[in-house]
């Protein structure tokens, strides 16, 4: 049978950059889904390549990007492959440590589907279509236990913060 | 009587062209094959979710029961819709990619054939009748989710990408040791 992915699993100083990385980085974030938008955020919207510049430092720009897409592989793989149920549960715990006001956080995430950003460049058509469809449903699940909660009053939101929103932590 | 079967076969004509169209429509949005050929090709040789392990991992998710369930117990009719609608849409999706790669990989051997100065034609006429048998289950599993959905279909789709793994590792096999 033909296995293609071991040809892209890092080895030498990448496979100790992604050991780096998965040890320092990725074990702080609790959740798959957090993992994954954090790990697609390291990677430039114009070229597609993966930037850290602490893994750089240490390792070299090329073994970093090397690690961060096969970690970015690793994660999307795991979060595609999550039960419904359990997707939601980690959108949901998302959406909490946000900060967003839950139906602003909905609404953002079904109308300019920011997701399709946290999909790696070189992956099976239908594993992304899989994770695309999973967050659709998902979103769809939490939009439908939101109105079935009863309404809260405007006045007793709390006041916007000026701390960062993002529960990621910074790029070391 | 006769009344009887000519509606019959007009159904049935009438299903058949059903099929084809909706298959058509299914192939047309599928861009990812046809840029593999040219484009892609060069820069992505190595796909991630390829190897096998996954493609069974993935298979059983789209194809799965548990899912529905989980929404399904939610009470709602119109998350249920959703559902059943994205399901189908990934497992028609999935049919008719594996159906295409399968056409893509026999047109690329009817290519290679021509030059081949070795054929066997024992493994030719098997690597036919298994395309053939593809076809079939394809198209069968294509009216079943169609019709039914996809959840309960996986044993049918496991069968189909078995298939299709033997076709893509005959004809590699055959290409280089074969063909010169």
């Amino acid at each position: 049978m033909e296995v293609r992915v071991h040809s892209v699993v890092p080895t030498g100083v990448a496979g100790e950059a992604h050991e780096d990385f998965c040890v320092r980085s990725l074990a702080r974030i609790p959740s798959a889904l957090e993992r994954l938008i954090y790990i697609a955020s390291t990677r430039d919207y114009n070229s597609g390549v993966y930037q850290h510049e602490g893994l750089a430092g240490r390792f070299g720009a090329g073994a970093a990007a090397q690690a961060l897409e096969y970690a970015h592989w690793e994660v999307f793989q795991t979060v595609s492959l999550l039960s419904l149920r359990r997707l939601t549960e980690e959108l949901h715990r998302y959406m909490e440590s946000s900060r967003e006001q839950p139906i602003a956080f909905l609404n953002a995430w079904q109308k300019l589907e920011p997701y399709r950003v946290a999909i790696p460049l070189r992956v099976d058509p239908t594993i992304a279509e899989l994770f695309i469809s999973n967050i659709k449903i998902a979103l769809a699940v939490l939009r439908h236990r939101q109105s079935a909660k009863p309404d809260r009053p405007q006045d007793a939101l709390p006041p916007p913060s000026l701390a960062p929103r993002s529960p990621l932590p910074y790029r070391s | 009587m006769m009344a009887y079967v000519s509606i019959a076969a007009a159904l049935v004509l009438f299903g058949v062209l059903g099929v084809y169209i909706l298959r058509s429509k299914y192939e047309t949005t599928l861009p990812d094959l046809r840029l593999s050929d040219s484009s892609i090709a060069g820069t992505c040789d190595v796909r991630f979710g390829e190897d096998v392990a996954v493609a069974e991992q993935v298979l059983t998710r789209v194809f799965s029961v548990e899912d529905e369930e989980f929404v399904a117990g939610l009470k709602s009719s119109e998350l249920e819709r959703l559902m059943v609608q994205e399901r189908k849409k990934l497992a028609l999706r999935w049919v008719v990619r594996k159906r295409m790669e399968a056409r893509r990989i026999m047109q690329e051997h009817t290519r290679a054939s021509r030059t081949a100065r070795d054929l066997q034609i024992s493994g030719e006429l098997q690597l036919v009748a298994r395309y053939l048998e593809l076809r079939v289950l394809c198209g069968l599993l294509f009216i079943l989710v169609m019709t039914f959905g996809p959840a309960g279909r996986h044993r049918l789709a496991a069968e189909a990408d078995a298939l299709f793994l033997r076709i893509r590792s005959g004809r590699n096999g055959a290409a280089s040791v074969t063909f010169s």
